[in-house]
């Protein structure tokens, strides 16, 4: 996992770099005046290169904490650990789930650095809107992942899917900036509620239930 | 554990309740296309043209007389003038009113205003033109303004504030008795227009200001709102003949212009417009403006003499309201995260109708035989998960049992 989490955040910094380069290419050759007024008046996203990123890191991440567990039949041995089972899995979830966030705050601490140089409080608010419906994305994607891992069946395994296809479709609804200004708390909170799913994955696991 | 397989079930339940119905209404009829209804300067009827049996029909709407296109035309002249001028059909007057070419250019107004005009999120940083630069073409201004507890300039080249300028409209605004923070800008940031006239910017008294840059220099004065209208939404318009600034949609549902004779409020006729949900237009010519109010249910043209705006004529179509039959009847709700109203994402449910209940129980008795043949024991819990929400309820049951 040590190895994709260094891929990841590398990819995302280059990604940055790329976007952050572009933005300042369009600044020397048009002017930052028109920059702006694209953004404020053809609701433009300057960051809309990092919208399928977070998604892409969480299942990344996801994969590589749990298929090896799965595969190599790690989990057996990890949950026969002197702790709780929910807790054992608990902090396996936090810690994938904290090392995706870790890579996802380094992002906004960049495009937030970055805009405080070259953008107004107002067009950099507008961007952490469109954002963070991204970001949480990811971290659902990571959470679902663990869950389809963990899932003993394959028919669950396919259902899990579905769901969070559907899930994650949420915080893609509208691509128009700060369209989801009034629903971000929604949004975490789901975040926060479909974190210990896995829980239920886990127990299926536990009582061996099969296909 | 109990806890989190029941937010499962919850989520899957919100994710069918959007997902089902949304594939079941691509099977439903979609609406008729509306028909196009203008005021006839010369019939003084209104005249609806419409396609039928994939033609276009055009009728007078009280006489139900039918006119080909060629007809329309001459019946339409303030629609149709270049065609007529084309043909050598346009009069040189209507009804005893001189219609001259140039007149009729001057005084066409098109207005468009829909719901997510107003509920979409904007970005409060505001362009302001010079208005009197003594050039043909608008030119793009070097800086931006945000008004909030004050004004300030901000120059986009260094992303700092301009204090000189910031200070000058700031005392000009303070003059003018300007009550901070300001609540809503109404302009039009375009250098494609005929000329500027700044924004119209309302204080937190609901008192709606005249705000422009006059030869580089602040301009600012109170339109003096008469007592009684609340903006809640300013939309500026420019329109060629400059005879009025902005259309003003207030709280009690009512529509005004802001003249440029004097700022003079000049109330529009059109009862029950309601910003949020319906649609408006206005064809403006030199004769009547027609105003049209489009909501989900009719449509409504209100004929208002040009000069001063009083109600001529008025006419309403019902619409024809698709079937929603299988939704409504089949699912208990419906959610859906997006509306036509608003870009905004926001979540609507929608209820179905009470031939529900009886849907409900048909899923409860298949759940309960469902179990039965499996010889398990019934849960209380998905009983009454299944009562509520019907066919999701038992999906999720079935999906979720073990």
């Amino acid at each position: 996992m040590k190895w994709f989490y260094i891929g990841m955040l590398l990819i995302g910094l280059l990604l940055l770099s790329y976007v952050f380069m572009s933005i300042g290419r369009s600044f020397r050759i048009v002017g930052a005046g028109h920059i702006w007024d694209v953004i404020v008046n053809k609701n433009q996203m300057m960051f809309r290169n990092l919208k399928y990123y977070s998604v892409i890191t969480g299942a990344c991440l996801g994969v590589a904490q749990f298929v090896p567990e799965m595969l190599q039949k790690r989990i057996k041995l990890t949950l026969h650990l002197p702790m709780a089972e929910q807790r054992i899995v608990l902090v396996m979830l936090g810690f994938g789930q904290l090392l995706t966030l870790s890579i996802f705050l380094l992002h906004v601490i960049a495009v937030v650095v970055f805009s405080n140089f070259y953008f107004p409080m107002e067009i950099l608010l507008s961007a952490l809107k469109t954002l963070i419906p991204w970001y949480a994305a990811g971290l659902l994607v990571q959470s679902f992942v663990a869950m389809i891992c963990i899932e003993p069946t394959w028919s669950r395994r396919i259902v899990n899917l579905i769901m969070m296809l559907g899930t994650v479709q949420l915080c893609y609804l509208s691509s128009y900036p700060g369209a989801y200004g009034n629903v971000l708390y929604w949004l975490l909170l789901l975040v926060a509620l479909i974190f210990p799913y896995s829980f239920l994955s886990l127990y299926r696991f536990k009582v061996g239930v099969q296909d | 554990m109990k806890f989190i397989k029941y937010i499962v079930i919850a989520l899957s339940i919100v994710l069918l309740a959007w997902f089902v119905p949304s594939v079941v209404k691509l099977t439903e009829s979609g609406r008729k296309m509306d028909p196009f209804i203008y005021y006839s300067s010369v019939d003084k009827d209104f005249i609806i043209s419409q396609y039928e049996n994939n033609e276009m029909s055009r009728k007078n709407a009280k006489t139900g007389k039918t006119y080909n296109k060629i007809e329309a035309d001459s019946i339409l002249p303030m629609l149709n003038y270049r065609q007529l001028l084309s043909d050598g059909r346009m009069p040189d007057s209507i009804h005893g009113v001189s219609v001259p070419v140039k007149q009729i250019k001057r005084k066409s107004v098109i207005f468009k205003q829909q719901p997510v005009n107003k509920n979409k999120p904007i970005i409060p940083i505001y362009r302001l033109f010079e208005s009197f630069s003594g050039r043909v073409d608008l030119e793009m201004s070097s800086d931006v303004f945000r008004i909030n507890d004050k004004i300030e300039f901000i120059e986009p080249k260094t992303n700092s504030m301009l204090k000189e300028k910031s200070q000058q409209f700031m005392k000009r605004l303070e003059k003018a008795s300007f009550a901070f923070p300001a609540k809503m800008a109404a302009g039009n940031p375009n250098v494609r227009k005929a000329y500027e006239e700044g924004y119209f910017i309302t204080d937190s008294k609901n008192d709606i200001f005249h705000v422009k840059l006059v030869n580089g220099k602040p301009f600012v004065k109170n339109t003096n709102k008469p007592k009684g209208i609340e903006p809640v939404f300013v939309r500026t318009i420019e329109p060629s003949d400059r005879s009025f600034y902005a259309f003003v949609f207030d709280k009690n549902k009512k529509l005004y212009i802001i003249t440029s004779d004097n700022y003079k409020y000049v109330e529009i006729p059109c009862p029950d417009f309601n910003i949020d949900r319906d649609g408006l237009m206005v064809l403006g010519n030199m004769l009547y403006w027609n105003v049209v109010v489009t909501s989900t249910e009719k449509k409504v043209v209100y004929a208002l003499d040009s000069k001063s705006k009083k109600l001529v004529d008025q006419i309403t179509i019902e619409k024809e309201i698709p079937s929603e039959k299988m939704t409504s009847y089949m699912f208990p709700f419906t959610i859906t995260f997006g509306s036509y109203y608003t870009e905004f994402v926001d979540t609507t449910i929608k209820m179905g109708n009470w031939y529900v209940l009886f849907f409900n129980l048909l899923a409860l008795l298949i759940y309960v035989g469902i179990r039965k043949l499996n010889k398990r024991k019934l849960s209380i819990a998905n009983i009454i998960i299944i009562a509520i929400t019907g066919i999701y309820g038992l999906i999720s049951s079935i999906i979720f049992k073990k």
